[in-house]
């Protein structure tokens, strides 16, 4: 048999520990290892177990409230044409709405910071997202070279809605191509 | 059996997991607690929704690979909406781009993976993030690729069909047969003579 050595363990991970393990029929110590040498593997090949957990928890949520792929150029065109043919505040109406309904899922289970940091990794082709607060107030900016303006005026009524979601009061914002600020009010 | 200690538990652990560990904490700069504790909490939610570090891995690969293809992720409901506003001229020309991307996309794989078809599978599974019926059958000569989503439209269906097929036309394959309704798409696809 190996050799065996004690690790401090929260209590709450070791009672939680106890009942996966008792679910799959093995030992905790069983079942410990077997995480720990899947989390050496990770990081053994160069990559960060934190980095790639966070990632997946944000793929999870993804996958729950009904999200797909699309090629980033094939979307833009196809902003672009809705926009052309006079479609732009019915859209930006439905993506609002698509935002505020964002929020209320992701704040089911995760706090504020974390639902804008779980929609951060969902857009993955943002090059920069940021939510900073300041006092009573907040700014998310958000940056991407690749955005069209039709798209970037989309995407703010997006990120709007998500905000209102989360109960907050939009102050203003500021749209331009690949580049969304919008300052809100922090309550409390 | 784990034993208590001011708010904490002792468990046993394999000896050199726990130096190797320790050798990656202390790169962090972080105890070995800290350093577990941080990533159990993960890890043990992950499991209790019935996943693993193993599926967390290929999520990763997957998205890295999508994120350096340019594709990018939108909720199903705005790409049915937006492609409802389009009109029957702009849809033609719209899927014959999604084909074009399809088949760059498609390219891309052939240059990144040995096995291509085999690379597909594990992307296509996550191409629709959404509780779904996604397979690709088969390999060499006959493909087979069927999907059901309740949640696309019409035009989302055939649009990511229209992707599907210019992937497998990069990879070698012809439309044999390509059917599709709302949220269902069953095609076939056989290799094209070199």
């Amino acid at each position: 048999m190996p050799d065996r050595k004690m690790l401090a363990a929260r209590v709450d991970l070791a009672d939680r520990l106890k009942v996966l393990a008792e679910s799959r029929g093995v030992t905790v110590y069983a079942m410990l290892n077997d995480i720990l040498e899947s989390i050496l593997e990770v990081e053994e090949g160069g990559l960060n177990i934190k980095r790639l957990l966070d990632e997946y928890r944000a793929m999870d949520y993804g996958r729950r409230s009904g999200f797909t792929t699309i090629p980033e150029n094939l979307l833009y065109e196809l902003v672009d044409l809705c926009f052309e043919s006079g479609y732009s505040d019915k859209l930006r109406k439905s993506w609002f709405e698509t935002g505020l309904w964002l929020s209320k899922y992701l704040s089911v289970s995760s706090s504020i910071d974390e639902s804008i940091h779980i929609l951060s990794r969902l857009m993955w082709n943002i090059s920069e997202f940021r939510f900073e607060r300041r006092g009573g107030e907040a700014i998310l900016l958000c940056f991407s070279s690749r955005f069209t303006l039709n798209y970037s005026f989309l995407f703010e009524s997006l990120l709007k809605g998500v905000l209102v979601g989360l109960g907050f009061d939009v102050l203003d914002s500021e749209v331009d191509k690949g580049f969304i600020r919008i300052r809100i009010e922090v309550k409390g | 059996m784990p034993s208590r200690s001011q708010g904490r538990k002792l468990i046993f652990v394999q000896a050199d997991i726990v130096d190797k560990l320790m050798e990656i904490s202390n790169r962090e700069g972080r105890t070995l607690s800290s350093f577990i504790s941080d990533i159990l909490s993960d890890v043990v939610r992950i499991y209790g929704d019935g996943g693993s570090i193993k599926d967390a891995v290929r999520s990763y690969m997957v998205a890295s690979m999508h994120r350096s293809a340019g594709i990018m992720l939108i909720p199903v409901n705005l790409m049915n909406t937006i492609l409802s506003r389009v009109d029957r001229e702009g849809l033609d020309e719209i899927y014959r781009n999604a084909y074009e991307s399809g088949y760059w996309y498609g390219r891309y794989i052939s240059v990144k993976f040995d096995n291509p078809i085999e690379a597909l599978r594990i992307l296509v599974s996550s191409t629709l993030l959404a509780p779904t019926d996604i397979s690709v059958e088969g390999g060499g000569e006959a493909i087979l690729f069927r999907f059901i989503a309740s949640n696309l439209s019409s035009e989302s269906t055939k649009l990511l069909l229209s992707i599907f097929e210019g992937v497998m036309s990069a990879l070698g394959y012809k439309t044999e047969r390509a059917e599709y309704t709302r949220g269902i798409v069953i095609a076939s696809f056989r290799k094209t003579v070199a």
